[in-house]
């Protein structure tokens, strides 16, 4: 049990924070945000440093780094303590380039991965739909091939942010004659086209991050399929091979601390809320399932560097992360008691206590639904993790 | 950055788990009759793994391994709810060779390293009343009450909380007070005593005494812990072969559902409870926060996976002739002792807690 760096880790840290106060942090505009340009250009000197886009090759733009978790993890902390930008988020970086360095063509990488590093492209996931939400291989939107094209008609939803995405990366039922699975093909499309009308949806946070997309006769090229026709289900499937420097845990002991924060603000019966024994109480219990969670993910951690296995833990962080999430919410509410009368709910995430907190407890319930429901996450424990017998219905 | 336990830990964790599955599958245990031999057994058994000797630095003839290393004896000791006085003895021979002058080190450190001699801690002397500050018996009295001392039937010694801190007691200064039942958990029996204070040694100041607590607190977390994930693993097994409706309940959702979320709750705990005894180990400024809040957390978490446990059993779960309800007991009990979760939570609110 060790919790420090070694001195080869000390050193490489040094190295990084070095880079950073060269780079970022003493090249940050007194006031306001950083340019674009700025950020881009920094980017790119942290890739050429070999910091950023690890385990992407170098001839797509990446750094092209040895797997090495530790590393990832020493930059990743070095960042954000600097408040440097990492890589560009969003779900091309996290899903559509590994799937394509997985099982891409050469001129599929060549066209794509460079510019979706550099922020050019930015995709939208084209998974579910009205009728396939967590029996997603039930989607019915079809592609025909018509001489060099894919034509696609049908429907996605809870495309997060598809307003401003340039691309997508779609399930899409190519083989109608196939199987359920069988039938699916992985293809990419550009959004800008007239086939396609994308309509955003009203959350019940008042914000409109989702969407609903429309195809009508929409387009692709034919070489724009991701690996074999019928071949979609297993391809979205790729597993992210990337270093895992995220140490699950972490997020949810900040949001544990601005409930701190929180209750540190506000009055129960002329007294800090954070003072009041019930409410106390409460958070004390968030705090132990907190901690364990977090340390749970210090040892997946570790064991990730020792190249093992963590066994089953890493199918239990998303709802432990959730359930956590949705307490914090609760104990939030509790402690707004009838303020949360005048507090703002749209539009009011990432602003400062108290006025995040009711945005907060609604959008913690997207938790438990995105990314696959809690309870078909709770399916996959039992099936996965426990050796539980599958359900042939499903 | 390392968070995992040595291969020697390792090591260790497979062979007291070798050890206790050798002598204790089954339900075994669920005879009472056959508790006490048992519980001679183990001692003998886990004195051939040096157990006792495991908290004890090694200038003092100990092996210094650490209060981790000894939690993983005792989250082994959980899975199993099996008797011992094992740890009591690791951490009674740490306490005297920490806190006892010369003459007390001579006379007990050596019969409680081998694992001859038996400790046994006396702390509350009313209903809620555990931790070092709230004793009330003193050095200046002529004796002490106290109440839920574990293994006190045994015991060649007592380690006394006393409002200056701890004092060592004689057997022989003690007079027993058995309680009017049988215990709850019939692996860890325990009795009152009246005891002497006129030949009482002093063992330290109330640091001292928080230190030991501290450890005691770990050590119930991890038993907890242990306890409540072998709950869950039986009820694993159980889901994939009983069959109903023709096929393994395990195949339902509601039975999948229920042991997922017992999953998440339990498998994360242990890692709490080892941070917990790594910044016991370490004397980290956090120790106490941690100590409290693992022993709170773990004892709260087993007791509702071992409820869980005993449901998703069904009618064979509340038999006596089934093991499953030892470990519900068994982290009924770690979660009564050494103050209730509330207490140790509203303790740990006043505590500095970890840098984040």
């Amino acid at each position: 049990m060790d919790l420090g760096y070694s001195p080869q880790d000390r050193l490489f840290f040094d190295e990084v924070r070095a880079f950073l106060d060269g780079t970022w942090t003493g090249r940050l505009p007194k006031s306001g945000k950083p340019e674009p340009d700025f950020v881009r250009e920094f980017r790119l000197l942290a890739t050429e440093r070999g910091y950023l886009y690890r385990s992407i090759p170098k001839v797509y733009g990446g750094s092209e780094q040895l797997p090495d978790p530790m590393r990832g993890r020493i930059i990743r902390d070095c960042f954000e303590r600097a408040r440097a930008p990492m890589e560009v988020p969003g779900a091309g970086m996290s899903m559509l380039i590994p799937t394509l360095l997985e099982h891409g063509s050469e001129s599929q990488r060549r066209m794509f991965i460079p510019k979706t590093i550099l922020g050019e492209y930015r995709w939208a996931q084209g998974y579910s739909e009205p009728g396939a939400g967590s029996d997603l291989a039930s989607l019915k939107t079809s592609g025909k091939l018509d001489g060099g094209e894919w034509v696609i008609n049908g429907q996605k939803i809870w495309t997060s942010q598809a307003y401003s995405a340039t691309h997508m990366f779609a399930l899409v039922r190519t083989e109608p004659n196939a199987g359920k699975h069988g039938g699916i093909s992985y293809l990419l499309l550009e959004l800008d086209q007239p086939g396609i009308t994308i309509r955003t949806i009203h959350q019940i946070t008042g914000e409109s991050e989702f969407c609903e997309v429309f195809f009508e006769d929409a387009r692709t090229p034919a070489d724009w399929i991701v690996g074999a026709r019928g071949g979609g289900w297993g391809i979205s499937k790729t597993t992210l091979k990337h270093e895992r420097s995220n140490i699950g845990g972490v997020r949810t002991l900040g949001l544990l601390e601005s409930l701190w924060r929180l209750a540190r603000s506000i009055e129960i019966n002329g007294r800090p809320a954070a003072e009041d024994p019930v409410i106390r109480d409460r958070m004390m219990t968030l705090e132990g399932y907190v901690q364990a969670q977090l340390f749970c993910g210090y040892y997946q951690f570790a064991r990730t560097v020792g190249g093992g296995s963590a066994g089953m833990l890493p199918l239990l962080n998303k709802l432990a992360g959730t359930r956590i999430a949705l307490e914090v919410a609760q104990v939030a509410q509790d402690i707004l008691g009838d303020r949360g009368m005048d507090l703002p709910v749209k539009g009011a995430a990432g602003k400062r206590n108290p006025a995040q907190w009711l945005n907060q407890v609604l959008g913690s319930l997207a938790l438990s639904i995105a990314g696959g429901a809690s309870n078909i996450q709770r399916n996959i424990i039992a099936e996965r993790g426990l050796g539980l017998p599958k359900d042939e219905a499903l | 950055m390392h968070f995992d336990l040595t291969d020697e830990q390792k090591q260790f964790e497979d062979a007291v788990e070798r050890l206790l599955t050798d002598k204790l599958s089954g339900n075994i245990l669920t005879r009472d009759e056959a508790v006490p031999g048992l519980a001679a057994a183990m001692d003998e058994a886990l004195k051939s793994l040096a157990v006792p000797a495991i908290l004890v630095p090694e200038a003092e003839s100990g092996l210094g391994m650490g209060l981790l290393t000894l939690a993983v004896a005792g989250e082994a000791l959980g899975r199993h709810a099996a008797p011992t006085s094992a740890i009591r003895s690791a951490v009674g021979a740490w306490a005297i060779a920490s806190y006892g002058d010369s003459t007390l080190k001579a006379r007990w450190l050596e019969p409680l390293l081998a694992g001859d001699a038996k400790v046994g801690f006396a702390f509350s002397e009313t209903s809620d009343h555990w931790n070092p500050d709230e004793w009330r018996a003193s050095l200046r009295d002529s004796r002490a009450n106290k109440r839920c001392i574990e293994g006190a039937a045994d015991a060649d010694l007592f380690i006394v909380g006393v409002e200056e801190g701890l004092c060592l007691v004689a057997r022989d200064a003690a007079e027993l007070h058995a309680s009017e039942y049988p215990p709850l958990d019939t692996s860890r029996p325990h009795a009152g005593a009246m005891l002497e204070m006129a030949d009482a040694k002093p063992l330290g100041g109330r640091a001292a005494a928080w230190r030991l607590y501290d450890a005691l607190m770990i050590l119930a977390a991890i038993d907890a812990a242990g306890a409540g994930r072998a709950a869950l693993d039986m009820s694993v097994e159980y889901a994939k072969t009983r069959v109903q409706f023709g096929r393994p309940i395990g195949s339902f959702q509601a039975i999948k559902h229920a042991l997922a979320n017992m999953a998440v709750d339990i498998e994360p705990v242990r890692f709490f409870c080892w941070y917990a005894a790594h910044a016991w180990d370490v004397s980290a400024p956090e120790a106490p926060w941690s100590a409290a809040l693992a022993k709170a957390h773990a004892t709260d978490v087993a007791v509702k996976t071992a409820r869980a446990a005993v449901e998703a059993h069904g009618g064979i779960g509340y038999t006596w002739e089934y093991p499953l309800h030892l470990l519900l007991k068994r982290a009924m009990h770690d979660r009564m002792v050494l103050s209730s979760p509330t207490q140790l939570r509203a303790r740990a609110a006043s505590l500095p807690r970890p840098l984040t």
